[in-house]
């Protein structure tokens, strides 16, 4: 029930869009035109170029060119600003009705210091002002064929950790900035569009709400994966509470903001792409069995894609992008299908001098086809492993099809708008308002036909699901002037989140006849709904204070309130500290030397429990046509939000004109009052896990990100870096509790990652002929990696050919194999003991391993416990740049990109470590089932410029 | 205005506004434990210490029925299958939680049911039929947890013979009897009485249980516990898991009322095959496929299962005539259903020969109703003669699993 006291708190801050305002006064003017390259002479498009101390600017097109019109006469300084290039700024004379041309030769710098990034408070700031390291992936410097969000971020980011993919259509991936933060929440970092807030958590697959859930294919897609890749700018990681102390509740496991492409002043420029390929599953089994018996239904998947974009500036102050992006992509699995419509409108118009408004709507429409798979008796992939031993009794590939029969479906429409006000009514005040909007809506249908081989009289269930996120942000900032060599700037502000989830089940069975069903078609008819609404309100303040341009140092605190069924937490407040140094600035510093920042940043963010956590809670479940309830949830009245204060200390340093960079952090975040699933007893009935607050937990580690320019000529460039992230988290205490499993043989333990994977080591598992050797409830390591390595290469060659590579390895966690213990304990002949077999047959010894794993009677759920140690070819891009090449556009470009297509597994026989299982990739700890690895693709696209 | 009046202004109006901003909601779905707390609540507390018990009884009927050899693994080993582990008889901590969690929490429920029913009638509880329904299932659950299960554990307790739940269930049965008779229920009387006869039989005290069976004249009473096609967890989970469509985990081939059946056409063991499918739906072992004969004494998702029964009565005087040196007598008790079902009777030379037909006749009547491991743990420590299905290596009840060993500080967890 929502109150009108909320209701009138969206009016008012609403309202305050309209403030009126002093119009600008106009002049006499004239227009500034040029081409921005970089040092090798090749056009940078999409530099930044403005008029200081105006709102007039143009971003540069495809061939490098830029146009601003209506500049008023007299001197003007012109700036530009690029990532991965120095700021740039030229003097010029603008004469009125005349055009002066300016060109730019930008400077690379790996690290600038004077980049702009935004950071939670009312305006953005310098890089060289903030005391956290922040991540940031310039879309335009990717050069891969982009396939959605997920992939573009994976390897890019020191600290930034995606996995959980399979490879059915519509699947998604987890993403883990700094590890697992929470033991019982989502660690799936905030999303933030352009300033909105989004959905981060996982859509619900299309599967079956009770009994045999499992019905469908296993796979759930993630939201951040609607967002068309080709539509962003640029994507800033925040990774720790440290950081993320003003983004408030829920920001404890890290923050993605992505801003999309806006327009420019300037004519209308038309990019358009043509993107195709295919996909290809890849070895996951052994060699002799390479795909696990999944050949006959697996196939080179096609895609076909088209993006079309265009983006400019009126003379009256509006500046516009709209896109459009349609994609078809096959799905591996002969059934999967994922059809992708996107739509983009950017605006921004200045309607008074001090004054302006952006407005940024996206839509997108996703149909999606699946084929059931995954640990489900009805799949393709558990029957194909399984092969005669499977539900079908039967391995011929004509009968397993029989579960092509059923039909899986979703739709998802999500429509994402924001307006922002930018209100500066004196030269050193702002006032920004956001109000964001996220809808995504999604239909899952799920249809067994009538004369489905489990179900012969037909089965259908149809899943209305939706997430409204309604988000207003205020944020001001003062700007003053402390003496000679100080400022300040003051920020506060306050945001307002609510967010309602919406889920109605229609299930029916037994259709009378063969016909097109709907859930009114069965005779057994079953439904379900749930709502649950969680609102947040808070409010920030921060001082940043800079002496010389070289110091700084920053204060803040946000305060939070946060919904909860019948129990109000009370305001949680998070401070934060953080100070920078440029010491390249100090006059003892040698030029030689480069540029230095140190760095050091604290801060707390927080997460609080779920909407019922709090209270003793029955279940309404039904007995026949009576009512009947039965225990729930036990409840915790002294339940409260968990806390993570971080600490992160590092330095950002560039060397050789800026050819080398490095930027290091190290970071310690410890969680208080951790929420934890504590299983209950059960003879106390209630069988439901409870959300307690346990203990403490740490995490610390180092990120560093190195990149440098070897060589930089004007045919020939070669640029080479990477990124190393460590991980090391420990359970410092669980306050007296007993250690507990959070499932899938994850456990939390004093002193142990966590959590930590427990089961039964095979000591001597090789040793041919040895007595058997194990430990139960061995401690094999943690479930998050502790070391990732992701190094890239990018190499320019003739007629500004490219080629790069990303890599990345991941190592130190472990993962259960379950897919392989299913089949083993049901005597499928498993690829893995091929050799036992051959042995057993000729009374040959055993290794320990193979005695325990392939005599289906000795086989153990928990001797499946391996390293997920790999290491991925993340993709390997060729870019041609065409030139005027194609008749009629100003320039174009050619790319071929591999992904994923290479992968070396250290420690698991089978399947890929990055797989997720029935649970998806949100589970506290991941594991593997009956599914598929992502595919490799092999992409191209034609990218071309009117 | 100047633009500092309208700065003012707008941080007027926000104040204005944030002060209004409300935090609280409400969200629908589950019950909060206050909401019972009503006379018009207690029905659906009742039943659901009845459906929890009904699933309880589910699983566990169905898994002893393979360890006990009433039943013989057919395929499946998980969701409606037989673990690897069961299908050789070996009920183990370590393989699965669900026959412990799912007894505990209908005997946790049905503790809360009475206490809950106690509490909001007060002084009317003690003539209330809704009491008596409830100690009726307490009676229930804690004689099916004392049936199968190794130990008792009380409400995180420490761990204790499993007779205290025995204690517990005639305990319950006695004031059921008293309730149902001061509410004028001759049901929830006779369901009381039958299964206080019943657990009187299980605590040893022959002459009690035969008192109480005495009270249950009618042969073809039954108290039955039924299941439902609401959801599939109410649907009955022997039934389910051999229904063809879409498990066929278990099947009668090669136990003891495989050849029984064929031999006597005995219409309490029924089962049949299909001239189409012959396997089940899975290898088992080293057997491979066997040979799938579908028990069809639940036939149906709906089919009940009995809790109780007339001719359990009579079978429990039988065997009190045993234990008395009875044993012409108890033939005679024991033999009446068979000559009611034309069928032939058992015949006895001596004691022990008697001890051999009533431990098969009880296996008989009350085939697939979770009740076999009970019987053969009970003979097993009375030294009862004449034999019984070869239980050697075969677990007679349920340990405490990890899920109560890991997480109750009264226990102590295997490696700790």
């Amino acid at each position: 029930m929502r109150s009108s006291g909320a209701r009138w708190c969206r009016v008012a801050l609403v309202g305050m869009l309209v403030v009126p305002a002093v119009l600008r006064a106009q002049g006499e003017t004239g227009t500034i035109r040029g081409k921005v390259t970089n040092a090798a002479g090749a056009p940078v498009p999409n530099a930044q170029v403005f008029v200081a101390n105006s709102q007039l600017g143009a971003a540069a097109g495809a061939d490098g060119a830029y146009s601003i019109a209506r500049v008023p006469a007299g001197n003007a300084t012109v700036r530009v600003r690029m990532i991965g290039y120095e700021p740039t700024d030229r003097q010029v004379a603008v004469v009125a009705g005349q055009v002066v041309t300016v060109d730019f030769t930008l400077r690379t710098s790996a690290v600038s210091l004077d980049q702009v990034v935004v950071t939670g408070t009312a305006g953005s700031a310098r890089k060289r002002e903030i005391g956290n390291s922040i991540g940031q992936v310039k879309a335009s410097d990717l050069p891969e064929v982009p396939t959605n969000v997920s992939n573009l971020l994976a390897g890019r980011v020191a600290g930034v950790n995606i996995s959980g993919g399979v490879g059915n259509s519509g699947s998604g991936a987890s993403i883990r900035l700094r590890g697992a933060t929470s033991m019982a929440l989502s660690n799936q970092p905030l999303v933030y569009v352009d300033g909105v807030r989004t959905r981060s958590d996982e859509y619900p697959r299309n599967g079956i709400f009770q009994g045999a859930t499992q019905r469908g294919a296993n796979a759930y897609g993630s939201p951040l994966n609607d967002i068309n890749p080709d539509d962003i700018d640029r994507i800033e990681v925040v990774k720790g509470a440290a950081a993320t102390t003003l983004f408030g509740t829920d920001a404890a496991a890290g923050v993605i903001q992505i801003f999309t492409k806006r327009g420019a002043q300037g004519a209308p420029k038309w990019t358009a792409q043509l993107n195709s390929g295919v996909a290809q599953l890849q070895q996951f089994g052994t060699d002799s069995v390479p795909l696990l018996n999944m050949d006959p239904f697996v196939r080179n998947a096609s895609r076909l894609g088209a993006q079309a974009q265009v983006a400019g500036g009126t003379q009256s102050n509006v500046k516009y992008l709209f896109s459009f992006g349609a994609d078809n992509t096959n799905g591996v699995l002969q059934l999967d299908n994922e059809r992708k419509y996107n739509l983009r409108a950017n605006i921004d118009f200045s309607p008074a001098k001090n004054l302006a408004f952006s407005w940024n709507s996206s839509y997108t429409n996703n149909a999606i086809t699946q084929t059931p798979a995954g640990n489900n008796a009805q799949g393709v992939t558990l029957n194909a492993f399984r092969q005669e031993r499977n539900y079908f009794g039967n391995a011929n590939p004509d009968t397993i099809k029989q579960v092509y029969q059923q039909r899986l479906n979703s739709n998802i429409d999500r429509l994402l708008l924001g307006a922002t006000s930018t209100w500066t009514p004196l030269q050193n005040f702002s006032s920004r308002l956001i109000v964001g909007w996220d809808r995504s809506a999604l239909e899952n249908r799920n249809v067994r036909p009538y004369g489905f081989p489990a179900a012969p009289l037909g089965i259908i269930q149809n899943q209305q699901w939706s997430n409204n996120i309604l988000s207003l942000d205020w944020a001001n900032n003062l700007d003053v002037k402390l003496g000679e060599n100080s400022k300040l700037t003051l920020s506060a502000g306050t945001q307002y989140i609510s967010s309602l989830v919406t889920d109605v089940v229609g299930y029916s069975e037994n259709y009378p006849a063969p016909t097109e069903p709907t859930v009114a078609s069965g005779s057994l008819r079953n439904a379900d709904e749930n709502k649950l609404k969680n609102v947040t309100g808070g409010a920030f303040t921060q001082a940043l204070v800079g002496f010389k341009d070289k110091y700084f140092f920053t204060v803040g605190a946000r305060v939070d309130g946060n919904s909860a069924f019948g129990t109000d937490f009370g305001f949680q407040t998070y401070p934060k500290a953080s100070a920078s140094w440029v010491v390249s600035d100090e006059g003892f510093w040698s030029e030689k030397l480069g540029t230095l920042k140190l760095r050091g940043a604290y801060g707390s963010a927080g997460r609080a429990p779920g909407v019922f956590a709090a209270v003793q809670t029955w279940n309404p479940v039904g007995w026949g046509v009576s009512p009947a309830v039965r225990p729930q949830n036990l409840g915790n009245a002294a339940l409260g939000p968990e806390r993570t204060n971080e600490l992160e200390l590092g330095f950002d340093q560039t060397l050789f004109g800026g050819r080398f960079s490095v930027d290091f952090t190290w970071f310690r975040a410890i969680t208080e009052d951790a929420l934890m699933n504590v299983r209950t007893v059960p003879s106390l009935g209630f069988l439901n896990n409870t959300l307690q607050n346990v203990g403490r937990l740490q995490k610390q580690g180092i990120e560093a990100a190195i990149n440098g320019t070897l060589v930089d000529r004007t045919n020939f460039g070669l640029t080479a870096g990477v990124n190393v992230t460590t991980n090391i988290s420990k359970v410092l205490s669980l306050g007296g509790a007993p250690s507990f499993t959070i499932g899938n043989f994850g456990w939390v333990i004093e002193g142990q990652p966590a959590p930590v994977l427990r089961g039964r080591l095979i000591r001597n598992e090789d040793q041919i002929g040895a007595p058997v050797d194990t430990a139960v409830n061995h401690l094999f390591g943690p479930s998050q990696p502790t070391l990732i390595l992701a190094p890239q290469l990018n190499l320019r060659t003739w007629k500004g050919i490219s080629v790069s590579l990303r890599g990345e390895y991941q190592g130190g966690a472990f993962i259960n194999e379950d897919a392989s213990f299913q089949a083993l304990s049901r005597s499928v002949r498993w690829p893995t003991c091929a050799r036992a077999y051959a042995a057993i047959a000729a009374n040959g010894p055993l290794s320990p391993r193979e005695r325990l794993t392939c005599i289906p009677a000795n086989a153990r759920q928990d001797m499946f416990i391996f390293p997920a140690d790999f290491f991925k070819l993340r993709d390997v891009t060729v870019t041609v740049p065409l030139g005027k090449f194609i008749p009629g556009t100003t320039s174009s470009s050619f790319v071929f990109s591999a992904q994923n297509f290479f992968r070396r597994n250290y420690g698991m026989p089978l399947f890929d470590p990055e797989m997720s299982g029935n649970d998806g990739f949100n589970a506290a700890v991941r594991y593997i089932s009956e599914m598929i690895p992502a595919p490799a693709m092999y992409l191209t696209s034609l990218r071309i410029a009117f | 205005m100047t633009p500092i009046r309208q700065v003012r202004g707008v941080l007027a109006a926000s104040l204005l506004a944030l002060g209004a901003c409300d935090l609280t909601v409400t969200n629908p779905g589950p019950v909060q434990a206050s909401f019972l707390e009503n006379t018009a609540a207690l029905t659906a507390v009742v039943n659901g210490a009845g459906r929890d018990l009904a699933e309880a009884l589910n699983w566990v009927s169905y898994t002893s029925a393979a360890v006990t050899r009433e039943l013989f693994p057919a395929g499946s080993t998980a969701a409606f299958g037989i673990s690897v582990r069961q299908q050789v008889g070996v009920l183990a901590i370590d393989d699965g939680n669900d026959w412990w969690n799912q007894g505990q929490r209908a005997r946790w429920t049905a503790d809360s049911a009475v206490g809950r029913v106690r509490a909001v009638l007060g002084t009317a509880a003690a003539s209330s039929a809704t009491l008596a329904q409830a100690l009726v299932w307490q009676g229930y659950t804690n004689r099916f947890m004392g049936e199968n299960f190794c130990d008792a554990v009380i409400n995180g307790g420490p761990q204790q013979p499993y007779t205290i739940y025995l204690e517990r269930a005639e305990a319950a049965f006695t004031e059921a009897i008293a309730v149902a008779t001061a509410a004028n229920n001759a049901t929830l009387r006779e369901a009381a009485t039958a299964g206080r006869a019943s657990v009187r039989l299980l605590r040893n005290n022959l002459t009690g249980a035969a008192a109480d069976a005495a009270l249950i004249t009618n042969n073809a009473y039954a108290y039955r516990m039924p299941y439902f096609t609401q959801t599939v967890d109410q649907y009955n989970r022997i039934f389910w898991a051999s229904a063809n469509q879409p498990y066929r985990a278990h099947t009668v081939w090669s136990t003891f009322y495989d050849a029984y059946r064929k031999q006597t056409r005995d219409p309490r063991v029924p089962f049949d095959s299909s001239l189409t499918i012959l396997v089940g739906d899975a290898a088992v072992g080293n057997l491979g496929r066997v040979r799938w004969y579908f028990q069809t004494k639940h036939n149906a998702i709906t089919s009940s299962i009995n809790l109780t029964s007339g001719w359990e009565m009579r079978l429990i005087e039988a065997e009190a005539q045993l234990v008395a040196g009875d044993w012409q007598g108890a033939m005679t008790r024991l033999n009446a259903r068979r000559v009611a079902l034309n069928l032939a009777p058992w015949t006895a030379a001596n004691a022990t020969e008697a001890w051999t037909h009533l431990k098969r006749e009880r296996g008989i009547e009350l085939w697939l109703e979770g009740r076999r491991l009970g019987d053969m743990r009970r003979w097993a420590a009375l030294s009862r003669p004449g034999p019984t299905d070869d239980m050697t290596g075969r677990s007679v009840c349920f340990p405490i699993p990890l899920s109560e060993l890991e997480t109750n500080p009264n226990l102590t967890p295997p490696g700790r």
